[in-house]
Protein backbone atom coordinates (compact mmCIF):
# COMPACT_ATOMS: atom_id res chain seq x y z
CA UNK A 1 0.00 0.00 0.00
CA UNK A 2 2.95 2.14 0.96
CA UNK A 3 4.12 1.36 -1.51
CA UNK A 4 2.07 3.14 -4.90
CA UNK A 5 4.22 6.36 -5.43
CA UNK A 6 2.37 9.93 -5.98
CA UNK A 7 4.01 9.44 -9.43
CA UNK A 8 1.67 6.44 -10.22
CA UNK A 9 -1.36 7.95 -8.12
CA UNK A 10 -1.10 11.11 -10.70
CA UNK A 11 0.04 9.16 -13.75
CA UNK A 12 -3.57 7.06 -13.05
CA UNK A 13 -5.42 10.46 -12.47
CA UNK A 14 -4.50 11.28 -16.43
CA UNK A 15 -6.25 8.40 -17.27
CA UNK A 16 -3.16 6.02 -17.35
CA UNK A 17 -4.51 2.60 -17.29
CA UNK A 18 -1.39 0.88 -16.24
CA UNK A 19 -0.93 2.91 -13.40
CA UNK A 20 -4.34 2.28 -12.15
CA UNK A 21 -3.86 -1.38 -12.33
CA UNK A 22 -0.64 -0.69 -10.44
CA UNK A 23 -2.76 0.64 -7.69
CA UNK A 24 -5.50 -2.01 -8.04
CA UNK A 25 -3.05 -5.11 -7.98
CA UNK A 26 -1.73 -3.42 -4.23
CA UNK A 27 -5.34 -2.25 -2.43
CA UNK A 28 -7.58 -4.65 -4.23
CA UNK A 29 -6.71 -7.77 -1.56
CA UNK A 30 -7.81 -5.38 1.19
CA UNK A 31 -10.57 -3.57 -0.48
CA UNK A 32 -12.10 -7.34 -1.06
CA UNK A 33 -11.14 -8.34 2.26
CA UNK A 34 -13.02 -5.60 4.22
CA UNK A 35 -15.94 -5.52 1.97
CA UNK A 36 -15.94 -9.42 2.33
CA UNK A 37 -16.52 -9.17 6.12
CA UNK A 38 -19.22 -6.42 5.76
CA UNK A 39 -20.98 -7.77 2.70
CA UNK A 40 -20.20 -11.71 3.84
CA UNK A 41 -20.13 -13.43 0.57
CA UNK A 42 -17.71 -13.32 -1.92
CA UNK A 43 -19.64 -12.68 -5.07
CA UNK A 44 -21.42 -9.50 -3.35
CA UNK A 45 -17.57 -8.62 -1.89
CA UNK A 46 -16.24 -8.58 -5.70
CA UNK A 47 -18.65 -6.70 -6.92
CA UNK A 48 -18.17 -3.91 -3.97
CA UNK A 49 -14.77 -4.22 -5.29
CA UNK A 50 -15.66 -3.57 -8.72
CA UNK A 51 -17.70 -0.39 -7.19
CA UNK A 52 -15.07 1.02 -5.33
CA UNK A 53 -11.82 0.69 -8.11
CA UNK A 54 -14.41 2.44 -10.69
CA UNK A 55 -15.43 5.19 -7.82
CA UNK A 56 -11.87 5.69 -7.04
CA UNK A 57 -10.91 5.77 -10.74
CA UNK A 58 -13.34 8.64 -11.33
CA UNK A 59 -12.29 10.36 -7.89
CA UNK A 60 -8.73 10.64 -8.27
CA UNK A 61 -8.36 13.77 -10.09
CA UNK A 62 -9.97 14.85 -7.31
CA UNK A 63 -7.34 13.21 -4.69
CA UNK A 64 -5.34 15.91 -2.92
CA UNK A 65 -2.66 14.12 -0.81
CA UNK A 66 -4.76 15.61 2.14
CA UNK A 67 -5.33 12.08 4.01
CA UNK A 68 -3.11 9.17 3.37
CA UNK A 69 -3.81 7.06 -0.05
CA UNK A 70 -4.87 4.55 2.03
CA UNK A 71 -7.08 6.19 4.66
CA UNK A 72 -8.84 7.16 1.42
CA UNK A 73 -9.06 3.82 0.00
CA UNK A 74 -10.18 1.97 3.16
CA UNK A 75 -12.77 4.69 3.31
CA UNK A 76 -14.30 4.20 0.04
CA UNK A 77 -14.19 0.69 0.92
CA UNK A 78 -15.95 0.90 3.89
CA UNK A 79 -19.15 2.81 2.95
CA UNK A 80 -19.25 1.25 -0.64
CA UNK A 81 -19.93 -1.95 1.41
CA UNK A 82 -21.94 -0.62 3.94
CA UNK A 83 -24.48 1.44 1.13
CA UNK A 84 -24.34 -2.28 -0.42
CA UNK A 85 -25.45 -4.33 2.27
CA UNK A 86 -28.16 -1.52 3.11
CA UNK A 87 -29.36 -1.31 -0.05
CA UNK A 88 -29.31 -5.08 -1.12
CA UNK A 89 -32.19 -7.50 0.66
CA UNK A 90 -29.86 -10.25 0.92
CA UNK A 91 -30.59 -11.77 -1.95
CA UNK A 92 -27.74 -13.90 -1.51
CA UNK A 93 -26.74 -16.64 0.69
CA UNK A 94 -24.20 -15.82 3.28
CA UNK A 95 -20.85 -17.66 2.75
CA UNK A 96 -21.57 -19.00 6.49
CA UNK A 97 -24.98 -20.82 5.49
CA UNK A 98 -23.43 -22.23 2.70
CA UNK A 99 -21.01 -23.60 5.30
CA UNK A 100 -23.62 -24.87 6.63
CA UNK A 101 -25.87 -26.30 4.44
CA UNK A 102 -23.10 -28.45 3.11
CA UNK A 103 -22.01 -31.70 5.31
CA UNK A 104 -19.89 -31.04 8.15
CA UNK A 105 -16.52 -32.01 7.36
CA UNK A 106 -15.58 -34.72 9.05
CA UNK A 107 -12.60 -33.18 10.68
CA UNK A 108 -10.61 -30.21 10.59
CA UNK A 109 -7.22 -29.29 9.86
CA UNK A 110 -4.62 -31.58 11.64
CA UNK A 111 -3.86 -30.98 15.59
CA UNK A 112 -7.55 -28.81 15.39
CA UNK A 113 -9.58 -29.40 18.46
CA UNK A 114 -13.64 -29.43 17.31
CA UNK A 115 -13.45 -27.59 20.45
CA UNK A 116 -11.92 -24.88 18.72
CA UNK A 117 -13.35 -24.91 15.51
CA UNK A 118 -16.93 -24.81 16.82
CA UNK A 119 -15.79 -21.61 18.65
CA UNK A 120 -14.53 -20.56 15.31
CA UNK A 121 -17.43 -21.11 13.71
CA UNK A 122 -19.80 -19.52 16.23
CA UNK A 123 -17.66 -16.04 16.42
CA UNK A 124 -18.03 -15.99 12.26
CA UNK A 125 -21.74 -16.10 12.82
CA UNK A 126 -22.05 -13.69 15.30
CA UNK A 127 -19.92 -11.61 13.92
CA UNK A 128 -21.72 -11.95 10.43
CA UNK A 129 -24.75 -10.02 12.69
CA UNK A 130 -22.76 -7.47 14.06
CA UNK A 131 -24.62 -4.00 13.26
CA UNK A 132 -23.23 -2.63 9.85
CA UNK A 133 -20.67 0.58 11.48
CA UNK A 134 -19.40 -2.19 14.72
CA UNK A 135 -18.57 -4.51 12.30
CA UNK A 136 -16.47 -1.88 10.24
CA UNK A 137 -14.89 -1.11 13.21
CA UNK A 138 -14.01 -4.66 14.13
CA UNK A 139 -12.29 -5.44 10.12
CA UNK A 140 -10.27 -2.92 9.78
CA UNK A 141 -8.97 -3.34 13.57
CA UNK A 142 -9.01 -7.13 13.50
CA UNK A 143 -8.67 -8.33 10.25
CA UNK A 144 -6.61 -4.88 8.43
CA UNK A 145 -5.05 -4.39 11.32
CA UNK A 146 -5.67 -0.58 11.77
CA UNK A 147 -5.27 1.57 14.95
CA UNK A 148 -8.05 3.42 16.74
CA UNK A 149 -6.81 6.43 15.29
CA UNK A 150 -6.87 5.23 11.73
CA UNK A 151 -10.05 3.72 12.23
CA UNK A 152 -11.08 6.73 12.97
CA UNK A 153 -9.61 9.11 10.18
CA UNK A 154 -10.92 6.16 7.71
CA UNK A 155 -14.76 6.51 9.22
CA UNK A 156 -14.42 10.19 10.03
CA UNK A 157 -15.40 10.05 13.85
CA UNK A 158 -13.58 10.22 16.65
CA UNK A 159 -11.25 7.60 18.66
CA UNK A 160 -13.70 7.37 21.64
CA UNK A 161 -16.55 6.02 18.96
CA UNK A 162 -13.78 3.39 17.79
CA UNK A 163 -13.40 2.28 21.07
CA UNK A 164 -17.00 2.26 22.13
CA UNK A 165 -17.86 0.44 19.31
CA UNK A 166 -15.11 -2.10 19.52
CA UNK A 167 -16.45 -2.89 22.95
CA UNK A 168 -19.66 -3.27 22.03
CA UNK A 169 -18.50 -5.37 19.26
CA UNK A 170 -16.48 -7.91 21.75
CA UNK A 171 -19.20 -7.83 24.06
CA UNK A 172 -21.91 -9.13 21.98
CA UNK A 173 -19.23 -12.12 20.75
CA UNK A 174 -18.92 -12.75 24.31
CA UNK A 175 -22.72 -12.59 24.83
CA UNK A 176 -23.85 -14.96 22.58
CA UNK A 177 -21.35 -17.63 23.01
CA UNK A 178 -23.16 -19.45 25.56
CA UNK A 179 -26.75 -19.48 24.06
CA UNK A 180 -24.95 -20.60 20.60
CA UNK A 181 -22.77 -23.07 21.60
CA UNK A 182 -25.29 -25.10 23.78
CA UNK A 183 -28.03 -24.56 21.75
CA UNK A 184 -27.28 -24.16 18.05
CA UNK A 185 -24.49 -26.23 17.27
CA UNK B 1 -8.85 0.85 39.48
CA UNK B 2 -11.78 -1.59 40.04
CA UNK B 3 -12.53 -4.90 38.08
CA UNK B 4 -15.50 -3.10 35.81
CA UNK B 5 -12.71 -0.67 34.54
CA UNK B 6 -10.35 -3.48 33.88
CA UNK B 7 -13.19 -5.40 31.71
CA UNK B 8 -13.26 -2.49 29.52
CA UNK B 9 -9.78 -2.06 29.27
CA UNK B 10 -9.52 -6.08 28.46
CA UNK B 11 -12.05 -5.43 25.69
CA UNK B 12 -10.76 -2.50 23.89
CA UNK B 13 -7.33 -1.30 24.88
CA UNK B 14 -5.71 -3.87 26.52
CA UNK B 15 -6.33 -6.22 24.09
CA UNK B 16 -5.64 -4.13 21.55
CA UNK B 17 -2.54 -3.37 22.84
CA UNK B 18 -3.12 0.76 23.40
CA UNK B 19 -1.63 1.11 26.63
CA UNK B 20 1.92 2.03 28.05
CA UNK B 21 3.81 -0.59 29.96
CA UNK B 22 2.95 0.79 32.63
CA UNK B 23 -0.64 1.03 32.24
CA UNK B 24 -0.03 -3.06 31.55
CA UNK B 25 1.61 -3.62 34.42
CA UNK B 26 -1.25 -2.53 36.13
CA UNK B 27 -4.13 -4.35 34.76
CA UNK B 28 -1.41 -7.78 34.98
CA UNK B 29 -1.07 -6.85 38.81
CA UNK B 30 -4.78 -6.76 38.67
CA UNK B 31 -5.41 -10.16 36.96
CA UNK B 32 -2.73 -11.66 38.97
CA UNK B 33 -4.60 -10.71 42.39
CA UNK B 34 -8.48 -11.48 40.81
CA UNK B 35 -9.46 -14.34 39.75
CA UNK B 36 -12.93 -13.03 38.23
CA UNK B 37 -10.74 -10.79 35.97
CA UNK B 38 -8.21 -13.20 35.40
CA UNK B 39 -11.30 -15.56 34.33
CA UNK B 40 -12.97 -12.92 32.12
CA UNK B 41 -9.54 -12.37 29.96
CA UNK B 42 -9.41 -15.94 29.36
CA UNK B 43 -12.57 -15.91 28.04
CA UNK B 44 -11.97 -12.56 25.91
CA UNK B 45 -8.93 -14.90 24.11
CA UNK B 46 -10.63 -17.77 23.94
CA UNK B 47 -14.15 -16.41 22.27
CA UNK B 48 -13.00 -13.18 20.74
CA UNK B 49 -9.13 -12.88 19.70
CA UNK B 50 -8.39 -16.04 18.94
CA UNK B 51 -11.30 -16.60 16.64
CA UNK B 52 -11.09 -13.46 14.88
CA UNK B 53 -7.47 -13.77 14.74
CA UNK B 54 -8.44 -16.61 12.31
CA UNK B 55 -10.28 -15.42 9.73
CA UNK B 56 -8.99 -16.23 6.94
CA UNK B 57 -8.21 -13.28 4.08
CA UNK B 58 -9.24 -13.51 0.61
CA UNK B 59 -8.45 -12.40 -2.79
CA UNK B 60 -11.04 -11.12 -5.38
CA UNK B 61 -10.52 -13.36 -8.82
CA UNK B 62 -8.92 -12.17 -11.86
CA UNK B 63 -12.46 -11.47 -13.59
CA UNK B 64 -13.23 -8.58 -11.40
CA UNK B 65 -10.18 -6.48 -12.69
CA UNK B 66 -10.86 -7.50 -16.43
CA UNK B 67 -14.41 -6.18 -15.56
CA UNK B 68 -13.04 -2.82 -14.59
CA UNK B 69 -10.89 -2.54 -17.14
CA UNK B 70 -13.63 -2.51 -19.93
CA UNK B 71 -15.85 -0.35 -17.64
CA UNK B 72 -12.97 2.27 -17.70
CA UNK B 73 -11.84 2.06 -21.62
CA UNK B 74 -15.30 2.29 -22.31
CA UNK B 75 -15.84 5.40 -20.25
CA UNK B 76 -13.01 6.65 -22.01
CA UNK B 77 -13.84 6.11 -25.31
CA UNK B 78 -17.11 8.16 -23.98
CA UNK B 79 -14.90 11.32 -23.36
CA UNK B 80 -12.99 10.76 -26.53
CA UNK B 81 -16.10 10.67 -28.76
CA UNK B 82 -17.05 13.94 -26.94
CA UNK B 83 -13.96 15.72 -27.64
CA UNK B 84 -13.69 14.56 -31.40
CA UNK B 85 -17.46 15.51 -31.82
CA UNK B 86 -17.84 18.87 -31.11
CA UNK B 87 -20.19 19.63 -33.73
CA UNK B 88 -22.85 16.93 -32.82
CA UNK B 89 -22.79 18.52 -28.93
CA UNK B 90 -22.99 21.90 -30.17
CA UNK B 91 -26.03 21.15 -32.41
CA UNK B 92 -27.70 19.70 -29.19
CA UNK B 93 -26.64 22.90 -27.56
CA UNK B 94 -27.90 25.08 -30.21
CA UNK B 95 -31.17 23.24 -30.32
CA UNK B 96 -31.70 23.00 -26.66
CA UNK B 97 -31.00 27.11 -26.59
CA UNK B 98 -33.99 27.59 -29.08
CA UNK B 99 -36.47 24.89 -26.53
CA UNK B 100 -35.64 27.15 -23.38
CA UNK B 101 -37.19 30.11 -23.26
CA UNK B 102 -40.26 27.95 -24.83
CA UNK B 103 -40.39 25.95 -21.05
CA UNK B 104 -40.01 29.01 -18.86
CA UNK B 105 -42.84 30.48 -20.61
CA UNK B 106 -44.71 27.97 -20.26
CA UNK B 107 -43.78 27.44 -16.35
CA UNK B 108 -43.98 31.22 -16.05
CA UNK B 109 -47.78 31.01 -17.39
CA UNK B 110 -48.66 28.14 -14.96
CA UNK B 111 -47.71 29.98 -12.33
CA UNK B 112 -49.55 32.94 -12.41
CA UNK B 113 -52.77 30.89 -13.66
CA UNK B 114 -52.31 28.81 -10.60
CA UNK B 115 -51.66 32.24 -8.39
CA UNK B 116 -54.31 34.34 -10.09
CA UNK B 117 -56.50 31.41 -9.12
CA UNK B 118 -55.16 31.64 -5.20
CA UNK B 119 -55.35 35.25 -5.12
CA UNK B 120 -59.38 35.50 -5.98
CA UNK B 121 -60.31 32.51 -4.22
CA UNK B 122 -58.49 32.88 -0.95
CA UNK B 123 -61.16 30.48 0.42
CA UNK B 124 -59.66 27.67 -2.10
CA UNK B 125 -57.25 25.57 -0.39
CA UNK B 126 -53.47 24.60 -1.82
CA UNK B 127 -54.39 20.93 -0.49
CA UNK B 128 -57.21 19.67 0.75
CA UNK B 129 -56.49 19.69 4.39
CA UNK B 130 -54.57 23.54 4.20
CA UNK B 131 -55.56 26.63 3.43
CA UNK B 132 -53.69 29.47 2.82
CA UNK B 133 -52.83 32.08 5.52
CA UNK B 134 -52.30 35.66 4.67
CA UNK B 135 -48.84 35.26 5.69
CA UNK B 136 -48.65 32.89 2.41
CA UNK B 137 -50.47 35.11 0.53
CA UNK B 138 -48.03 37.94 1.03
CA UNK B 139 -45.20 35.64 0.32
CA UNK B 140 -46.55 34.94 -2.63
CA UNK B 141 -47.64 38.21 -4.10
CA UNK B 142 -43.57 39.34 -3.11
CA UNK B 143 -42.47 36.26 -5.12
CA UNK B 144 -44.81 37.04 -8.37
CA UNK B 145 -43.64 40.44 -8.12
CA UNK B 146 -39.94 39.03 -8.12
CA UNK B 147 -40.64 36.54 -10.78
CA UNK B 148 -42.26 39.69 -12.75
CA UNK B 149 -39.98 42.01 -12.14
CA UNK B 150 -36.48 39.82 -12.58
CA UNK B 151 -37.76 37.03 -14.65
CA UNK B 152 -35.17 36.92 -17.08
CA UNK B 153 -32.25 36.51 -14.62
CA UNK B 154 -33.93 33.72 -12.48
CA UNK B 155 -35.66 32.14 -15.56
CA UNK B 156 -32.18 31.86 -17.36
CA UNK B 157 -30.56 30.31 -14.61
CA UNK B 158 -33.27 27.73 -13.87
CA UNK B 159 -33.52 26.25 -17.73
CA UNK B 160 -29.46 26.31 -17.31
CA UNK B 161 -30.01 23.54 -14.58
CA UNK B 162 -32.73 21.87 -16.48
CA UNK B 163 -31.05 22.24 -20.11
CA UNK B 164 -27.38 20.81 -18.50
CA UNK B 165 -29.47 18.25 -17.25
CA UNK B 166 -30.74 17.31 -20.60
CA UNK B 167 -27.34 17.59 -22.26
CA UNK B 168 -26.12 15.09 -19.91
CA UNK B 169 -29.37 12.76 -20.63
CA UNK B 170 -28.75 13.25 -24.43
CA UNK B 171 -24.99 12.34 -23.74
CA UNK B 172 -25.45 9.49 -22.01
CA UNK B 173 -27.92 8.07 -24.21
CA UNK B 174 -25.45 8.69 -27.29
CA UNK B 175 -22.97 5.96 -25.92
ZN1 LIG C 1 -11.10 -7.79 39.08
Amino acid sequence: MENISRDTIEDAARGDLAAFEAIYRECSGYVFNVAWRIVNNRADAEEVVQEVFLVIHRKLKHYRFESAFKTWVYRVAANSAVDYVRKSARTRPTDEYRAMVQAAPPAGPSGQPADERRIIETTRRVFERLPADQKTCMVLRHIEGLSYKEIADTLDININTVRTRLRRARETLLALRHEVLHHEL
Amino acid sequence: MNCDQIKELLLTDYLDQNLSDEQTQAVDRHLNACPACREFAASVETYVSAPLESLERGAPSEAVWQKIRTEIESEQAVEADVETAPSMLESWKALLKRIRPVYAGLALVAILTLSMVRLYNPSVPVAPDAGISPDDQARQIEFMTYLTSENGELGESDSEDYAEGIEEYFLLSMR
